[in-house]
Parts: structure tokens; sequence; C-alpha cells
């Protein structure tokens, strides 16, 4: 079967026009074992079959990134056939790829995209064809791909504006050559890799690239644009209008309304989510299941009675799959918000916004959709992840989202938090929600600084015009997420469930203890309760607690509240219990209290989320996530434990006179080495602490 | 002649001359971006850190780092 390559600048519509004309039969290839992919499709046309290879976008045949590397590569060193996809609003310098594509003695086929209603450009379609000696179709890669049936790859080798670049300073170096002039236009472009795989020495390559005039790189280039713009003229009628520049943008990318305007969009698309329509539309999923379940679950009880069976499956299967479904009207307009505000162009703006605020800890401009979201719940925030443009900001933004307070939380800071704060527990909430955003920065940033560092590959990034959404679209992303979220994630968090419903309905010896007491899970808190010493709560209900939190976070309450036999829906007595001295779960002080609080806040959200995690950034990543939020949890607990605690014992003064203390001694610290720094008389380029100048 | 970084919103540059690191002086001549060429600056993202600059009818963010090697007038 015939390969061919589709290639076109970043953002041009290939991956469109990639799945409007094959439908089926995915195969996605890896790469070198990092995450770019080439994706490979079967589809027919006149009757004859082909296979469609989607490549990464380009902008010309000299590479500047891995991605670009490997596009790059199949154009020049295969022989197959090309596509090459044109976006018409930028199309001159779409084209100059395909001159690029045109000069490498490629059989092309342009295909110009005309997606937008409002068009810069009108393309006499014939002219361009003359102009370029190249196919050219035009066609709506999303809407009416029927134009294809033309397809027909040839060229010409018409453009002949490579006559007049004076060649002369290096032409004799390639006379043994067939294709000179091709090797003199690399040599321009000083396209050190091309050189390479057509096994030249180094020494040669330096020796070759020595005689070039120093501005070869802009000959090259001017040479190809003025070209264009010949053929712009001749061949297409130019509208005025500047792409991607809106008069909208004198309000929302405004100094002072910016971030108003983007706050008052969000609370919207919050409130909408996880309160009012997604709250309602959770309520009739749930109700809609029990409807299924409840007959199912009285049959089991009616026939077994109340054992082990009914158990598992009205309380771990059934309850699994309705927090399955509880999550996926979340899912559901999380992604509808996400991508309205990705097509119409409001998201880039957003990145625009936050890209140096977020950039200075690692993060890019795009997580702040996802970050924000995690106030809402952290599984589904943590799916919107993969909206990033490059691999590790993605992989940063995911582990720190969970650090963002989601909202199964707020019940623990009510309850547990109410018992022991009163009216000031307003103000330990708020301090929470604080917490958990600076230990994200600064997790972020840690990252950032050693394992995940920032690539700066997307320096440059087109900016795109407000645009209407398309339904289509839009409906074909709910649809894949939902499906991806139900089966992937679905059937992680089910079997999850179980496993915690077995380990806390059964003991070690597997006798089954209906009520918790001597199961697994009260074993594992009896023994990790020590652990637990050094944060104040060395309980073995709380620690309990908290385990079962793992499967989520309104489980902490409804636990507590079974070990001190009490109906979890009574949240007043819940609290009440918990200031007892004689209840199983109970807090000697406001400092352990608080430290509970934090560690909640910051251990592991729930089981649906590390599940969420390892869809999207693999086993490894999950784990080194995981281990970071136990060992922050604690370490972070321990600290409060320990500052509210002498608060507690010695009072205020002494503490502040302490925290003041170790305040001066860091400051002392920084102004010492600022002062170091400054000393240094040197302007080196480099400059590196250790200076021996 | 100035470096673009220290451009002024809403003003017309010409480029006189485009240099620094190889593979972004590459990248700005693939997208049009050399000497002789006029351009906008649009906007400037809060900390000045990101530039929306009009070019070729188009629009593009670039981080302000690589724009000290843009000379213009």
């Amino acid at each position: 079967m015939e390969e061919i390559l589709l290639v076109g600048n970043p953002n041009a519509g290939k991956t469109t026009f990639f799945n409007s004309l094959t439908r089926a039969n995915e195969h996605v290839g890896n790469w070198h074992g990092v995450t770019v992919e080439e994706k490979k499709k079967e589809f027919s046309l006149n009757g004859e079959k082909f296979t469609l290879v989607d490549t990464p976008g380009i902008y010309s045949l000299t590479p500047l990134s891995f991605e670009e590397e490997v596009s790059c590569k199949i154009v020049l060193e295969s022989k197959l056939k090309v596509i090459n996809i044109c976006d018409l609003n930028n199309l001159q310098r779409n084209l100059y790829l395909t001159l690029c594509l045109i000069e490498a003695g490629k059989e092309v086929c342009v295909v110009i995209n005309e997606i937008d209603r409002r068009q810069k450009y009108k393309v006499n379609r014939e002219k361009l064809e003359a102009l370029l000696g190249v196919k050219v179709l035009m066609l709506n890669a999303e809407k009416n791909i029927d134009e294809i049936k033309n397809l027909d790859f040839f060229n010409k080798k018409t453009p002949n504006y490579l006559k007049k670049v004076d060649f002369s300073c290096i032409l004799p170096q390639f006379s043994n050559f067939d294709d000179k002039i091709y090797l003199c236009v690399k040599a321009f472009e000083r396209d050190k890799s091309f050189f390479i795989r057509q096994n030249f020495k180094e020494e040669d390559i330096e020796q070759i690239f020595s005689k070039l005039p120093e501005n070869s790189m802009e000959i090259i280039a001017k040479a190809r644009y003025e070209f264009l713009d010949e053929v712009i003229e001749k061949a297409c009628v130019k509208n005025d209008f500047v792409y991607g520049k809106s008069k909208l943008d004198k309000i929302l990318l405004n100094k002072y309304l910016a971030f108003p305007c983007f706050l008052v969009i969000l609370a919207i698309i919050f409130y909408l989510t996880f309160f009012s329509l997604g709250a309602l539309l959770s309520d009739a999923l749930s109700s809609l299941l029990s409807l299924i379940t409840t007959p199912i679950s009285n049959f089991l009880l009616g026939h077994l009675g109340d054992s082990f069976v009914y158990h598992l499956f009205n309380d771990a299967i059934f309850g699994g799959v309705a927090t399955v479904l509880s999550f996926l009207p979340q899912v559901v307009l999380l992604f509808f918000f996400l991508s309205v505000l990705e097509d119409s162009g409001y998201l880039s703006r957003v990145a625009f916004i936050f890209e140096d605020i977020l950039g200075k800890v690692g993060l890019s401009g795009k997580s702040v959709y996802t970050l924000l979201m995690g106030f809402g719940c952290s599984t589904t925030a943590i799916m919107t992840a993969r909206n990033m443009d490059n691999k590790n900001s993605k992989i940063k933004t995911a582990l720190v989202c969970p650090y963002m307070s989601c909202s199964a939380k707020i019940p623990i800071y009510a309850v547990v938090g109410g018992a022991f704060f009163g009216a000031n527990n307003i103000f330990v909430i708020i301090g929470l929600y604080l917490l958990g955003v600076v230990v994200a920065i600064t997790i972020s940033k840690l990252l950032d600084m050693t394992v995940l560092k920032s690539n700066n590959q997307t320096f440059i990034l087109e900016f795109p015009p407000y645009r209407h959404m398309s339904l289509k679209r839009t409906g074909k992303v709910l649809l894949e997420n939902s499906k991806h979220f139900l089966v992937k994630v679905g059937s992680i968090m089910i079997s999850m469930n179980v496993i915690v419903f077995l380990l806390s309905s059964f003991s070690f010896s597997f006798s089954y203890c209906p009520d918790g007491t001597g199961s697994m899970l009260q074993t594992i808190g009896k023994f990790l309760a020590p652990i637990f010493a050094p944060l104040g709560f060395d309980n073995w209900a709380v620690v309990s607690a908290l385990l079962a939190g793992l499967v989520a976070k309104e489980v902490v309450v409804s636990s507590i509240a079974m070990f001190n036999g009490i109906d979890s829906s009574a949240t007043r007595l819940i609290s009440e219990s918990l200031l007892l001295p004689t209840s199983v779960v109970y807090f000697s002080s406001n400092a352990s209290v608080l430290s509970f609080l934090v560690f909640s806040l910051l251990y592991v959200p729930c089981i649906a989320s590390v599940s969420m995690l390892i869809q999207e950034v693999g086993k490894k990543w999950t784990i080194v996530g995981v281990i970071i939020e136990l060992v922050t949890a604690y370490v972070v607990s321990f600290i409060v434990f320990n500052i509210a605690f002498a608060i507690e014992i010695f009072g205020w003064t002494f503490v502040l006179i302490l925290l003041a203390f170790v305040f001066i001694l860091l400051s002392l610290i920084f102004i010492y080495r600022f002062i170091k720094r400054k000393k240094c008389p040197f302007n080196c380029k480099n400059c590196q602490k250790k200076c021996k100048k | 002649m100035i470096t673009l970084k220290e451009g002024a919103v809403n003003k017309s540059y010409r480029i006189v001359e485009v240099k620094g690191e190889e593979k972004v002086v590459r990248r700005f001549m693939e997208l049009g971006i050399f000497s002789g060429q006029k351009l906008y600056i649009l906007n400037k993202s809060p900390l000045k850190k990101v530039f929306l600059v009009e070019i070729r009818g188009y629009v593009l963010s670039i981080k302000s780092t690589l724009l000290s090697g843009i000379m213009v007038e």
C-alpha cells in the first residue's frame, strides 16, 4: 500500500484533515521512546487504498526540536509523496514550507485549508498551481474534503528564485555532486544535521560553513519570501485585516481588566461545573442509577441476608459505579468549557496573561485552567492537563494539581475544624487553601529546578484569532474524554474501591468483620499510628480514617462517624463527639487538629486522582507524585503541629520571638549572599558563583 | 536603533538586524522576521516577559528574552 506523508506548519489543520480523511484503524507508532507520535491510518480514494502518515508540525526542513527532527527526517530520507497542508489565513508563511519541499524535489500536493469563515486571502487556484509548479487543492479540512478526489502529485520545479541567489562562495565545494544547488541551499541554511545525514565529515562541514556570508540564513529566507510576495500578489487577493488581532483584546488583554475578566469567566465556569448544573446532573445520574441498583441490592439482601456478598455488591461495586458516574457530569462540563475556551481562542490569551507569572515556577500559562479547576475536583482537573503544550509542564501541572484544596475536603474542614475552632474556623479554612497554593508553587518550583526542567521550545507561538466554536468538534472531544474516563479511569476506580472494601471488612485471617473492628484496615491503622505521633495524632482510629480517606475524602468524615458510633449525616453530633475524651476518635489539642487538617489537605487526595495520574502521566511519575504528596503532607503537618504546639504551651510571644529570630537569621544569610554576589567586579558572560577571576 | 525588547506597545518598527543564537535566528527567518521587515508591538504580558507582535498580517507571541537580538528603528 502506498504511503503518503502529511506535512504542514503547526496548527495548520493537519490533524483535522487527517481525521476527516481517515476514519478508522488507528496505529500509533512511537519513536525513540520519547512521546513523539507518528500516526498512521488507511484511507481509500477513488477505489485505491493509501496509508496517510501524520507528522509533527514544522516550519521548514531545518529542524530545531526533536519532534521537528522526526518530521524532517522522514520527509528528506523517504521517497514518499507529500500532502502539504496550508492554512489559508497564514498562506504566505505556510507556502514557505512548500518552497522547501519543492526545493527538496518532493512530489507535492498542496492542500489549502479554508476553515475560517473570514478569510485573509482569496486564492486563484489555477494561477497558484502554475506559479508553484505543484498540484494545489482547496478544501475545508473539517467540513468538506470532497475536493480530495482530485489528489495528484507532481513537482515541475517551476520556482526560479534560487537563480537570483549568489552561491558562488561555496558552489565549487559541491562540484562532485548531482544536486549542487540544493546542497548550497542547505549550506546557506547552516543545517548541520542534514550534512551529517549525507555522510559529510564534521570538519568538512565546518570548513564549508566558514565560507558562507555571515547572513546566509537571511539571504535564503529573503529570497523565498520575496518570491512568495510575488506569488501572493499574482495569485491572491489579500484582505487587510490582521490574523489574530481583535478589538476584543483591547478589553480582555487590557492591563487592568485582563485579570478581573478572567476571574469572572472562571467563576462562572466553576459555579456551573461543580455546583449548579454539575451537581444537578450528578444527582439525576445517581438517582437514575439507584433505580437499577436498588432492586438488585434488595434482591441480594432478601436472598442472602446481611452478608458479605450483599455488602460487596451494594457498598463496593455499586458504590464505586455511583462514584464514577457522579464524576461524569463534571468531566463532561469541564471539557466542554475547556474546549469552548480553547476553540474560541481565549485560552491562548489566558496563557499569554499568566505565562510570565506561572513560568517563574516552571508551569505554563495554560496550567491556570487545570490548577483552578483543581479547587473543584482534582481527578477531573488532572485530566485537563493533557491540553498542555509540552510534556514536562504537563507532568508538573498534573502532579501539583492535587494540592489545590478540592471541594471534597470541605466537609473535613467543616466538621473537624468546626468542632475546635468554632467561628474562627473560616480563617483556618482560608489558611488551608492558601497553604495548598503555596505548597503547589513550591513543589512545582522544586521539580522545575531538578528533574522536570522547562524546555523552552515553545518560545514563539502563533496567536490565534477569536473563532466561533464548532459543535461537531466539541461533541467529539466530549465523547472521547467521557469514554476515556468511564472505561479507563472508571475501571481502576471500581477495582480500587473493591480492594479497600475487602481491606476494611476482612481481618488478616480472612474472617469477615462487618463493623470494621479487627479488619485489615484497622490493623494497618494501629500499626501505622505510632508514625503519626510526631504529627500529634497517634490515635489509630484517626489513622484508619485517613487510610479510608484514600478512597475519597468524603469517607474521612463518615469513617470518623462510624468509629464514634454516630450516624454520618449528623455533622453536629460528629463535631461534638470529637471533643469528648471518651470517644474513639478524639483530638487532644488544637495543634493536633490543625496538623490533621493540614495532613488531610496535602496527602493523596483519592484513588480516583491516582488512577487519573496513571492515565495521564504514566506509572513512574504517579509513584513520584504520590511519594511527594505523602512526604510533604508529613513534613508540613509536622512543622505546623510543632509551631502550633509551641504556641499552646509557651504562648504567642515566645513563638513569635522565635520565628522572628529565624526570619532575621535567614534574611542575614540572604543579604550576605547578595552582597557577595554584588561584590564581583567582573561582568562575565556566564557568571558562575565560584568566580576565580 | 534599539532592541525590540525595549520597544513600546502600539508602535511600529522596522527591523535593522536579527542576531543571536543560531537556532533562534533560523526560526525568525522561517517566520519572515528579517531585516527590512516592518512589525508592530500589540501587547505585552503583565511582567513583560511575553510580547505579542504583529508581522506579515498575523500575530506571534514571543518570549522577550529572544527579542533582545532583534534590532529595530
